[in-house]
């Protein structure tokens, strides 16, 4: 328990972390229990009754262990095999939206890697769920130690967020194969959990991007659907393919129904 | 029934019940604040070194240097610690020391190793000092902080933080009687409130956590803007420092050197993964490694160091 303590400790100190030090937990077999019921609950609320399969043959779910700092863990959800994958949730079990947002692809999404960087509100499992075509569910989960993520006060002074707020960067890379792009998408927004204090001590009220769309040439790449376990400055890595005239156009909007879009020329 | 009630304690305590223990002893084994251990680096000067671990239920978060200066009149606390606990074993230290009034409790930085012993020092009805903007960083971190230290610690075992109310915009001066202490309030650096203390006397610089020695530095602040705080520092002349974490009195140019070397690797390396396209979760175990062997606790921190200054230099 000692090393666990000190271990778990280890960061808490900086802001925007908090590690917790648990006692000696019960019996491993009851927490294994309470995490599949957790589960349960928590995918029945989002999902419905669908049943869900192991989505291990198409899914690939890479988290640290232990996040550095539980305001930003990033999070790589890898799609891979032959199935048609037309959605993809990520969830954190146990924070307080568990939801961390349901991408839904369009044709201008290109099958590959979605990166998001995520709070994690304690330990916890997370799940990356995936929708196929056929409309059957499949999941994978891992187990992430991190705590704090959602009410670590903002990283960054308020005013300098709300300079910013809504502005967008969009990083490419060039690839062997010209019409399939990777990209990171980055908006610039506190995404206030409503669960941070302010410098007056008060909590920020929630203010947090909801829906991102992307399309590419006119074409739908994935429509995002998101809340507050995104990390402030969302930033998103996907790869899609250059439809049209290549050109990207984004949309947002947040919780206090602004609206933010961005155009970004074709990649030359 | 059967079982004599002596032999159970005898096996519970070592053949002592509580009850006969003598009132030291017994303090003792309840974790009763001690003395903490200081050295007079300089006549007046005494530091607590704090210890190279992570806050712990065992270290009573006292992993932060802590100093007391003496003056003609009264004393001066800069930091008063990680805890009641560890603010209780720096007055007891203090009181070892000199019967002077504590006149004021300096407060670097919003950091909980540094200002959660600050509420052992309520009785003595000190001036509390901070930088202009520590106020608002204890009052958008303080409960965040000490949820945090109480699951460390236990219920109950952390004080609500202490505001200062001596606050310091640009710089100003603390006289002890026939010793002054001049108060530096820098731009944002290893948070975005660090206060530094010359003591005009000998010239030492207490740094608070604008200085690491040994142990890896943490960003919280500005990188770009630490990095101008230390030449700052540096023009000023200054030649010795008692820094935030370390050992208890440093050469000022040295302990720099060793400290701008780390955080120019983590600006130069992290502007230069977001350059060619390095996600951050690689970058947190690419960037500046060769560091690694150059700083105590350089695992437990360094990773977070790099997030925090990814995500920022990302929007530059």
């Amino acid at each position: 328990m000692t090393s666990r303590m000190t271990s778990g400790a280890k960061r808490w100190i900086v802001a925007g972390l908090m590690a917790v030090a648990f006692a000696s937990h019960a019996v491993a077999e009851d927490e294994t229990a309470e995490r599949e019921a957790r589960w349960k609950d928590v995918a029945s609320n989002i999902f419905g009754e669908r049943p869900m399969e192991d989505g291990s043959s198409m899914l690939k779910l890479i988290v640290p262990e232990r996040a550095m700092d539980a305001a930003l863990v990033p999070v790589t959800v890898e799609l891979n095999g032959d199935h048609h994958i037309v959605a993809v949730s990520v969830v954190v079990d146990n924070n307080p939206s568990p939801l961390a947002g349901t991408f839904r692809f369009g044709p201008a999404f290109a099958q590959n890697t979605l990166k998001m960087r995520v709070r994690v509100n304690e330990y916890t499992l997370m799940h990356a769920v995936a929708e196929t075509d056929d409309g059957k569910l499949y999941a994978v989960a891992r187990y992430v130690k991190a705590a704090g993520g959602c009410s670590a006060p903002s990283a960054s002074m308020s005013n300098d967020i709300l300079a910013r707020l809504g502005k967008m960067q969009l990083r490419r890379e060039r690839s062997l194969d010209p019409n399939s792009i990777p990209a990171q998408l980055m908006i610039s927004h506190p995404n206030y959990s409503g669960m941070q204090q302010n410098a007056a001590g008060d909590y920020t009220p929630a203010r947090y991007l909801e829906h991102v769309s992307v399309s590419v040439g006119g074409t739908k790449a994935f429509d995002l659907d998101t809340g507050i376990s995104l990390s402030e400055d969302p930033a998103i890595s996907f790869t899609y393919l250059a439809k049209g005239d290549g050109d990207i156009d984004v949309k947002a909007k947040d919780s206090s129904d602004a609206v933010f879009s961005q155009h970004f020329n074709a990649l030359k | 029934m059967d079982e004599p009630i002596l032999s159970r304690r005898a096996a519970l305590f070592g053949g002592m019940c509580l009850c006969c223990m003598p009132a030291l002893l017994r303090a003792e084994a309840a974790g009763a604040p001690q003395p903490a251990k200081t050295a007079e680096v300089s006549p007046g000067i005494h530091v607590r070194r704090g210890a190279v671990e992570d806050a712990t239920a065992a270290n009573y978060d006292a992993i932060a240097n802590l100093s007391f200066i003496v003056g003609r009149d009264a004393v001066a606390v800069i930091d008063p610690g990680g805890s009641v606990h560890d603010g209780q074993s720096l007055r007891l230290a203090i009181r070892a020391v000199t019967q002077l009034p504590i006149r004021y409790v300096v407060l670097s930085h919003v950091h909980p190793d540094h200002v959660f012993g600050a509420a052992a020092f309520k009785e003595d009805g000190v001036v509390f000092v901070g930088h202009a903007g520590l106020p608002e960083q204890l009052a958008s971190r303080g409960e965040f902080y000490k949820s945090g230290l109480e699951k460390l610690l236990g219920d109950g075992q952390v004080e609500s933080v202490v505001v200062p109310t001596r606050l310091v915009r640009d710089s100003d001066e603390l006289d002890l009687g026939g010793r002054v202490l001049a108060l530096t309030a820098h731009k944002p650096a290893h948070t975005v409130a660090d206060l530094s203390v010359t003591d005009k006397q000998s010239g030492i610089l207490l740094t608070g956590d604008l200085l690491f020695v040994d142990r890896i530095p943490v960003l919280d602040g500005d990188l770009k803007g630490w990095l101008a705080q230390l030449a700052e520092i540096r023009a000023s002349g200054v030649r010795q420092a008692v820094p935030g974490h370390g050992p208890a009195l440093v050469p000022w140019a040295a302990a720099e050197d060793a400290q701008r070397r780390y955080l120019t690797a983590l600006l130069d390396e992290t502007r230069a993964a977001i350059a060619k396209g390095i996600p951050i979760e690689e970058a947190a175990t690419t960037v500046a490694q060769s560091e690694r062997d150059k700083w105590q606790l350089f695992d437990s921190y360094h990773g977070r160091n790099v997030l925090e200054a990814y995500r920022r230099l990302e929007w530059e």
